[in-house]
């Protein structure tokens, strides 16, 4: 009797993740197929033989495997100074920077990376006030790969740390205890837990490098630095071949799914801690050299983090003064910014919740099931987001006009394409807390309602606050919805900006990038606080 | 255009004399698909409808894609049941193939007035602006700039400078014709040195001129009448814009009325109006563009400073659509080893 009301109950929780799984993969797919509906003449021999393709196909490999080695290698090592080091001034600030980069709309990092490794930048002035000859020069591979470090560091952290967290503390006890080296820690206890966090965390910033784009061509030095996406661009902006880019889309599909069969492959299968966490860990009683180690791993990762954002804001307090802004503008874009984005997060998280649940419910008893859910969350960035963006624009066309259309549109492209980073946070919570209550749980018979709002909740909390936070900070800085769906009466701060821009005015977009970014910061804080109720991890 | 304005003035003081509307009567609405800058609070969107809404009894609506490609693009993927009116922001490069979507309704707007570097007795699209392509120079990092293509086109690795995709920039493409025009099956060559000056290539004009005003590179690839911003907006002459020996490739910016709007007379008065000389005399310090008519002294002095080109390129619009796919990957395999 006691087991038959916990299986209905997981069933539902199953059904409802693999319903929303089911919508969320038929809406990529429809996407692609509405491309596909137009009229084009790709030729799909011609392309795949072609050697513009091959050549594109090798810099997309090439600076996507790069920067996710980098990003990874360096992540893995500073989410661990992160780890032990748990009470130095300022770490929740630069936790919470870390969610900055990942954010920005591309032009904004762009503009903060020149600021500081550009021909005229910061470092090149140091160096020539410093009386050195040698300049830096970012354009090419180097530049490119730096972007992405600067983007997806930060990102591999957050992905990273609740791994560190997973780990219960009797094992740091007994490790203690039996006097373990430095290796015989990192073999024995830590490479497990990164078995099982890595590849998907270095999946995720592959992805998301394959589908770079802006960053790629404006730091990239030369037309051979161009990623599969510059192609889907062309294909639908200047061919006006809409199954060409669906085509294409495939491709970098198939490109991403094999990345993340990969990752699936990889994946060990570490026992989920379900220990407390390592609160009463002694860390500071380490040997001085490995904490000077840790505080120079954490300074140097916040320096690449925070001087382009210092540049940023720097360009926009100089902006100010010849900015000649029409501040009642500025107000309304941020309020339409705000509208936009809090529905979206709010969307994400109702995505995502459920299917991470149901992909944790399934993961010992069927693995396939739940690697297809995993699938499922990550589709959204395994797929080129123009290609997704129009897709998705076609099918709404179909029903939704004006206004209702705009809003729709952007919401929904937006909280589709942020599910997988919702999901990512979202993801070690769930799993630590069923393998701490599930058994429990079931003995108790408590199901359904009262073990979400008794049991899970109380867990989750934190995580989802995260997660919304998060959310509503990528969708803060949205400019695929805004161009795709956009109407004239709905311009937010993103497309102020690049106003600002196409009109010549430097000052006045130094000056809103700098406000997008407080703003970003601002209400990511907010939220998290608000939702998480107490410090998250 | 006064008179006919006048007229149009007249009849609609007197409809509104006649019946007066009432609060709720259906204004009809004219719906311009254009590119964003056009209809930022910079652009000349705003002042343009707050002039034309004066006399015709009707509300613009605005739709603004990112740039003329845009555009096309969207009229391609919407076909006859777009929600267009008027399309504002086609460029000469891509009116072959608006026009091939069937779709564009000649203006029947009468274009005596109109002044362009070339004869314009096209029917379907009426012209609101033009510019030239140029290399804009600083003046403070680059004393002396080169003079020709064929001199930025030569060997060595300086002057590094800036220019815009033509897989994905209006201003890209605008380049690579002109280089094409210029220096024939010379070009293959010219794009290989001058990818040894090129600092970086950029997906659109803000990402490059915004590079070249951070002091990235000293020459960028835009227009002639950018130096006029400078003058007029920050009393700078330090940038200035490079006429080269050979010519420069002229771009101009249309608009046409569409075959499917329910309201094509409406159309062809917005269309008119944006020939006319209230409207041409916002342009140039809105789109930072010279006006399609003769303004006189109304042309603010900046631009009637501005060094004109000795030679005015433009291809044929056939020619273009029927090679653009071929020069690029010239383009790429030259420059983008």
């Amino acid at each position: 009797m006691i087991g038959a009301a916990p299986r209905a109950d997981a069933l539902g929780a199953d059904a409802l993740g693999g319903g929303v799984a089911l919508l969320l993969a038929a809406l990529v797919g429809a996407a692609l197929l509405m491309l596909f509906a137009q009229a084009g003449e790709a030729q799909i021999a011609a392309l795949l033989g072609g050697a513009y393709l091959r050549s594109i196909l090798r810099f997309t490999l090439i600076q996507a495997v790069l920067s996710t080695l980098l990003s990874v290698a360096f992540g893995v090592l500073v989410a661990r100074a992160f780890a032990r080091e748990r009470d130095f001034p300022g770490r929740r600030a630069l936790l919470g920077l870390m969610s900055l980069p990942i954010v920005l709309p591309s032009l904004v990092a762009v503009f903060g990376i020149i600021a500081i490794y550009g021909q005229n930048g910061w470092l090149a002035r140091a160096l020539g006030a410093a009386g050195v000859e040698a300049r830096p020069d970012i354009y090419g591979l180097g530049g490119v790969v730096l972007a992405h470090v600067f983007f997806n560091l930060p990102l591999a952290v957050r992905l990273l740390l609740p791994g560190w967290h997973s780990i219960p503390v009797e094992t740091w006890r007994l490790s203690a205890q039996l006097g373990m080296s430095g290796w015989a820690v990192f073999r024995l206890i830590e490479w497990p837990m990164l078995r099982r966090y890595l590849p998907h965390a270095a999946a995720t910033i592959f992805m998301l490098c394959v589908g770079s784009f802006a960053i790629v061509l404006a730091l990239g030095g030369g037309p051979g630095a161009a990623t599969f996406e510059v192609a889907v661009f062309e294909a639908i902006r200047f061919e006006f071949d809409p199954p060409k880019a669906a085509i294409l889309a495939l491709g970098g599909l198939a490109l991403n799914l094999v990345c993340l069969a990969l990752a699936q492959g990889a994946v060990g299968d570490a026992v989920i801690g379900t220990g407390w966490r390592m609160r009463g860990q002694d860390w500071a009683r380490r040997a001085p050299a490995a904490r000077l180690s840790d505080g120079l791993l954490i300074g140097a990762a916040a320096l690449l983090l925070i001087a382009p954002v210092a540049a940023t804001l720097v360009d926009g307090v100089t902006g100010l003064a010849s900015a000649a802004l029409n501040w009642t503008l500025v107000a309304r874009a941020t309020l339409i910014s705000i509208g936009l984005a809090l529905p979206a997060a709010l969307l994400t998280l109702l995505l995502a919740l459920p299917m991470v649940l149901a992909e944790a419910g399934a993961r010992s008893a069927r693995p396939m099931r739940a690697a297809l859910l995993r699938g499922a969350l990550v589709l959204p960035i395994a797929v080129s987001p123009m290609a997704l963006g129009l897709g998705c624009f076609l099918i709404l066309r179909l029903t939704l006009e004006g206004l209702p259309r705009a809003v729709t549109g952007i919401v929904l492209l937006n909280a589709v394409m942020i599910v997988p980073f919702a999901a990512a946070i979202l993801r070690p919570a769930v799993e630590r807390a069923r393998a701490r209550h599930d058994h429990l749980c079931r003995a108790l018979g408590i199901t359904g309602w009262a073990r979400w709002r008794l049991i899970e909740w109380p867990v989750l909390r934190p995580s989802i606050g995260t997660a919304l936070a998060m959310a509503a900070a990528m969708a803060l800085g949205d400019l695929i919805g805004i161009g795709l769906f956009g109407d004239a009466n709905l311009r937010n701060l993103t497309l102020l900006l690049y106003d600002q821009l196409g009109a010549y005015r430097m000052g006045g977009a130094a000056v809103i990038a700098a406000l997008l970014m407080l703003l970003i910061f601002a209400l990511y804080q907010a939220i998290e606080r608000l939702v998480s109720g107490r410090v998250a991890p | 255009m006064t008179l006919r304005h006048g007229a149009l003035l007249a009849a609609v003081i007197a409809t509104s004399a006649a019946a007066p509307a009432p609060l709720w009567a259906d204004t009809p609405a004219l719906t311009v698909y254009t590119y964003n800058s056009f209809v930022s609070e910079w652009g000349p969107g705003p002042a343009l409808q707050k002039e034309f809404e004066q006399t015709c009894g009707c509300k613009i609506e605005w739709v603004g894609l990112e740039d003329g490609a845009a555009l096309l693009s969207r009229l391609k993927l919407e076909g006859e049941q777009t929600d267009a009116d008027v399309v504002l922001g086609i460029d000469t490069n891509l009116t072959a193939e608006t026009k091939a979507t069937g779709l564009v309704l000649p203006h029947a707007v009468d274009l005596s007035a109109v002044k362009l570097p070339i004869a314009w007795d096209d029917a379907d699209f009426v012209p609101y602006d033009y510019g030239y392509f140029a290399f804009v120079y600083d003046s403070q990092a680059l004393p002396k700039p080169p003079q020709s293509l064929a001199e930025l086109a030569g060997a060595g690795d300086a002057p590094k400078l800036i220019y815009m995709d033509p897989r994905t920039s209006t201003p890209g493409l605008g380049l690579l014709l002109w280089v094409k025009q210029a220096l024939g099956d010379e070009a293959a060559g010219a794009w290989k040195n001058i990818a040894q000056k090129t600092l970086t290539v950029t997906k659109g004009w803000s990402e490059g001129y915004g590079l070249f005003l951070k002091g990235e590179a000293p020459l960028v690839l835009s227009y002639t009448t950018s130096p006029a911003y400078h003058q007029m907006m920050e009393d700078t002459d330090r940038y200035k814009a490079l006429n080269f020996a050979e010519g420069n490739y002229l771009q101009v910016e249309v608009a046409a009325r569409l075959k499917t709007s329910d309201q094509p007379d409406l159309a062809q008065k917005f269309l008119a109006f944006l020939v006319s000389r209230p409207a041409q005399e916002k342009i140039p310090t809105t789109n930072w563009m010279y006006p399609v008519i003769d303004l006189g002294d109304a042309l603010p002095e900046a631009f009637r400073k501005l060094p004109v080109p000795a030679k005015t390129l433009l291809m044929p619009q056939d020619k273009v659509a029927a090679n653009r796919g071929a020069w690029i990957d010239e383009w790429l395999n030259s420059a983008g080893q």
